[in-house]
């Protein structure tokens, strides 16, 4: 079933954009913005900022929303931690998301060159803030552990959907609980780390659903949420089983901060990096006051 | 004056290439004077209804693409008589 609802989205290429364009192109960094066919491209470029997606742009995992290439990836690029910090100075950006592709074809997941690119975005760019939305490494505590001690600002891992869809909506090899874990041993490693995460809607999750995993999301200490309406990308990814009104969407967001999230991004339109500066910085404030 | 070309930005996702749309709905005929930022076309994806702004002002030449049409990222949709 499609709910056969879209969203308009008004295309605007100002100078800011071209220049995200060129210099991403140049410097031969992928998105996520133009590998996910994000909604969000124009507003975010337009006003300078991207979400650089390293290790490449094919991921090794086939999970069932994502518009992502899938297949076997190229060999890691060396030099790749320095173009992003390149591109970070050349953007003059003070505030930075990076993600990634999974690369499950690496014994650790790409975990050492995901935390080598923050250190050089760091050394580059003194007082960048930086949000590292990361793969799940399988789990494992050590690579979650050379993330976190890059002394990046941001750890997000994103759980995706609620525990009973899990099997459908994402990759065989992710899985619910493994997620939180990621989650929590980032939390455990730097208890001062903002962590962060985001439930796609629209899968054919029951509401009673979304709050077991919002409660599992702070069970592990997650501070930011993010909720939005998942958008099929082609006919190949899942069908929309749901549009959620803004009202449902409020509705959440409100049980969403009466279970204690220091900050709430619910919007059909959100994805993870939407607005990541303001939910950081917002987020900070709220458990500091 | 010259007459230039407005099409699907090719900026549009630039290196995720390969998508295809579908005219949805063209909101400006031979004649019509407009201003840059003016919405001119809407295209349909399977994500979302793409609203397709005119980068130039001026008026409209003549109309490229008819509603329905399959357009992908660099696909003409109307010409304009750039006002100097």
């Amino acid at each position: 079933m499609d709910a056969g609802i879209k969203y308009r989205i008004r295309v605007r290429i100002d100078d800011k954009y071209i220049r995200i364009n060129r210099l991403t192109a140049d410097l031969g960094i992928a998105t996520v913005c133009e590998s996910a066919l994000c909604p969000n491209i124009y507003e975010c470029w337009n006003s300078g900022t991207a979400t650089f997606m390293i290790m490449g742009d094919i991921c090794t995992r086939g999970c069932r929303f994502c518009y992502v290439k899938k297949g076997i990836p190229e060999p890691l690029d060396p030099d790749e931690p320095k173009k992003v910090a390149l591109a970070v100075k050349n953007l003059e950006l003070d505030y930075v998301t990076i993600t990634s592709v999974d690369r499950d074809d690496l014994p650790d997941g790409g975990a050492e060159h995901f935390a080598k690119t923050i250190i050089e975005v760091k050394k580059y760019s003194p007082n960048v803030i930086v949000e590292a939305l990361v793969p799940d490494f399988q789990g494992v505590k050590e690579y979650v552990k050379l993330i976190v001690n890059t002394g990046l600002e941001v750890f997000a891992h994103n759980i995706e959907t609620v525990k009973r869809l899990t099997p459908i909506v994402r990759d065989r090899r992710a899985g619910y609980e493994q997620s939180l874990n990621v989650l929590k041993y980032a939390k455990e490693l730097n208890p001062k780390l903002i962590t962060k995460s985001s439930i796609l809607l629209g899968f054919g999750e029951e509401r009673e659903e979304i709050i077991e995993a919002m409660k599992d999301l702070r069970e592990v200490g997650v501070d930011i949420l993010v909720l939005s309406q998942y958008l099929r990308p082609s006919i190949k990814q899942l069908p929309v089983h749901k549009i959620y009104s803004i009202n449902e969407f409020r509705d959440l967001e409100k049980i969403a901060y009466g279970l204690g999230f220091a900050y709430v991004i619910a919007h059909p339109l959100a994805r993870t990096s939407y607005k990541a500066r303001e939910a950081y910085f917002e987020a900070r404030k709220r458990i500091h006051t | 004056m010259k007459e230039v070309e407005v099409r699907v930005p090719k900026e549009l996702w630039p290196r995720r290439g390969g998508w295809k749309g579908k005219v949805v709905n063209i909101l400006v005929e031979p004649g019509d004077k407009i201003n840059k930022g003016d919405v001119v076309a809407e295209i349909e994806i399977e994500k979302a209804i793409l609203e397709i702004e005119s980068p130039y002002s001026g008026v409209v030449e003549k109309v490229l693409c008819r509603e329905n049409e399959t357009i992908e990222p660099g696909s003409p949709l109307i010409t304009v008589r750039v006002l100097e």
